[in-house]
């Protein structure tokens, strides 16, 4: 669960400094891939297999995740994971010093902040739960891993194929590019020992967005009445 | 949890032990101009809650007499006690400038063809483009709360040039945001690194009588900062609130 | 476009605020500080009662017992701080108090007389202070505006 990267160059350095030295030279003997840029799902951009749930989980009522997505974009509450990996373009920002990677959406929602300065997930003890969760990251060649814990069961939690984020979620995600640059394959795998009876995985090919791209704003208004009715009565009265 | 973090020291360490840039050499860009990047801060010395006169150094706008008239019935009606906006009790978005005054961190994230800032508080990220576009022509221009932003280095110097604002926003001394506001900043390095100075200038001669010029600097938030999520729930009847007597026991 | 009308019928007061009467209260904005003496500095020193650790704003619950050094803070007080991102970066977080807790806290009280205050900073039993955000008194501050 925890950052594999620094597991293993802790445990070496622990043993043999020498062995993460050469790691760490092999793993950058070519400079990381730039992930930076716009990117957007098109219609054939999903793999999606059903998730394999708990029974307990799969047993419940649909009705209330609707109910409950709904209460949340009526109060323009954060969307979060992973949802915002679905509201695109979104933009990848890989910081020119190699210690930061943002991502960010249309939404009025946070941006990701994915820490890839060799830090750990911060202590569960004291930090607050978010709908982001809390992300960090290494390269394994040309595949940036990232790993988030920390979620909060704010904003719209549903996962693709089955399930919820909840606040003991556990998410890993490969990034990696394909065709010269052109698609970026993101690998999401969840575990959560309350909703999931083995890991989900799913993955999206994201097409690089045309030059020029630009961000938007996707602005929410929680005290617009005609909105509140859209999102909260049934359809159609 | 200890041992993780000595796993993380140490592995912080290694590049330097090596002598292997190990993050360095993952870095995409090859750009010499000052790193920006990172979370900076404001700080303050005139004591909690007075944040009516945080900025009380910066100079007043020479702003047009309409425009006075209206900042002056506004500051009566608070005056009186009257609530003004409802915005933050409907968690509305806050419109640029406003993050760069609160006292909440924000972070810089910088490629070579583009700079984001990530507030903390509600509202959007702020692109920067810097790989050489112009602002859209009027027709195709989308009005935004942080308006479209375009940059170019001049030696150490960010000068970021921005058109486009939605409207409604405000400036410290006293100053207005319209749609047809223009915003030159210029963003600079002091103090080793520590200090990044912005320099704000405003033009709009619908509200400004001349151009409106003030510096605000910040310091690099600690390291290992981390960005927080300033949730605001605006069905909490909380969020409307403040301090009420508690119940005398 | 219609607008939703909320009456809440809690006990509290209403404060909202931002757009154009943000541009003067640019620290933080979620409602004026009108109501607070600001430039009188009172010592609270007592019980935890309830440590809120909540947005908009935390709250700290302090009674005061019949003894204390300043006989006009004894009862029971609301010591209202900043939100949850602006005092974690001050170093708080959700367990830095609890209920039994002592605490000294140094805030600024109402101006009406009710039992409440903002707060400025907490001192800890090593004589360090944690602020309730980026503000600090004129003699430890820094110069930049």
């Amino acid at each position: 669960m925890r950052f594999r990267h620094s597991v293993i160059c802790g445990s070496a350095a622990l043993g043999s400094l020498m062995l993460c030295c050469l790691t760490a030279a092999a793993q950058n003997s070519k400079a990381s891939p730039s992930l930076s840029g716009y990117w957007e799902l098109h219609f054939d951009s999903r793999n999606v297999p059903p998730a394999s749930l708990k029974p307990e989980v799969a047993a419940e009522d649909p009705a209330i995740q609707h109910k409950k997505d709904m209460t949340e974009l009526r109060w323009c509450h954060f969307m979060g994971v992973p949802y915002s990996m679905e509201s695109t373009p979104i933009d990848i920002l890989q910081n020119q010093n190699g210690k930061e990677i943002i991502i960010t959406s249309s939404l009025r929602s946070p941006a990701r902040h994915i820490y890839t300065d060799g830090r750990s997930h911060v202590n569960p003890d004291v930090f607050d739960p978010v709908s982001n969760g809390h992300s960090i990251g290494h390269w394994e060649g040309d595949t940036l891993i990232v790993d988030t814990v920390g979620f909060s069961e704010e904003g719209l939690t549903r996962i693709p194929g089955g399930g919820r984020r909840t606040t003991t979620s556990h998410l890993v995600e490969r990034y990696r590019l394909l065709d010269g640059g052109k698609l970026l394959s993101v690998t999401f795998t969840w575990e959560d020992p309350k909703i999931f009876a083995r890991p989900h995985t799913y993955e999206f090919r994201y097409y690089r967005s045309p030059k020029g791209m630009e961000a938007r704003e996707f602005d929410c208004d929680a005290n617009n009445e005609e909105r509140a009715q859209f999102l909260l009565e049934a359809p159609g009265r | 949890m200890r041992s993780l973090r000595l796993k993380s020291a140490i592995l912080a360490a290694l590049p330097f032990l090596c002598g292997i840039g190990a993050v360095g050499q993952s870095t995409p860009s090859k750009s010499s101009v000052p790193d920006l990047s990172g979370f900076w801060e404001r700080k303050d010395e005139i004591g909690s809650g007075s944040f009516g006169g945080t900025l009380e150094r910066i100079p007043k706008a020479a702003l047009k007499p309409e425009i006075i008239a209206a900042n002056r019935e506004a500051a009566a009606r608070q005056a009186r006690g009257e609530v003004v906006s409802l915005g933050s009790k409907w968690c509305l978005t806050n419109q640029y400038p406003f993050f760069m005054q609160h006292s909440a961190a924000w972070d810089i994230v910088q490629t070579d063809n583009e700079i984001v800032q990530v507030p903390e508080v509600h509202t959007f990220p702020r692109h920067i483009y810097l790989d050489g576009r112009p602002h859209p022509d009027a027709a195709h221009l989308q009005p935004s709360v942080n308006g479209h932003a375009i940059g170019h280095w001049e030696g150490d110097t960010l000068v970021v040039d921005t058109i486009g604002f939605a409207g409604g926003a405000g400036t410290p001394g006293g100053g207005r945001v319209g749609a047809k506001t223009h915003l030159v900043e210029r963003f600079r390095l002091r103090d080793g690194g520590k200090v990044l100075s912005v320099t704000f200038t405003w033009e709009d001669p619908s509200i400004y009588l001349s151009p409106h010029t003030y510096e605000l600097t910040y310091h690099k938030s600690e390291p290992g900062t981390y960005a927080f999520e300033e949730y605001c729930h605006a069905d909490d009847p909380v969020q409307g609130g403040s301090v009420v007597e508690p119940p005398q026991k | 476009m219609g607008r939703l009308k909320v009456e809440f019928t809690m006990n509290i007061k209403i404060f909202a605020l931002s757009g154009l009467l943000a541009i003067g209260i640019p620290a933080f904005a979620h409602h004026s500080f009108a109501m607070f003496e600001l430039t009188k500095d009172v010592t609270y020193e007592g019980t935890v009662q309830e440590y809120r650790w909540e947005n908009p704003h935390t709250h700290i619950i302090v009674k005061v017992d019949p003894g204390a050094p300043d006989p006009a803070t004894v009862g029971t007080w609301d010591i209202e701080g900043g939100a949850t991102n602006i005092m974690g970066r001050q170093g708080w977080n959700r367990a830095t108090f609890k209920t039994g807790d002592h605490i000294k806290v140094v805030a600024h009280p109402m101006k009406d007389g009710t039992k409440g205050a903002s707060l400025f900073y907490v001192i800890l039993p090593d004589g360090k202070r944690l602020y309730h955000d980026i503000a600090r008194p004129k003699s430890e501050g820094s110069s930049n505006p």
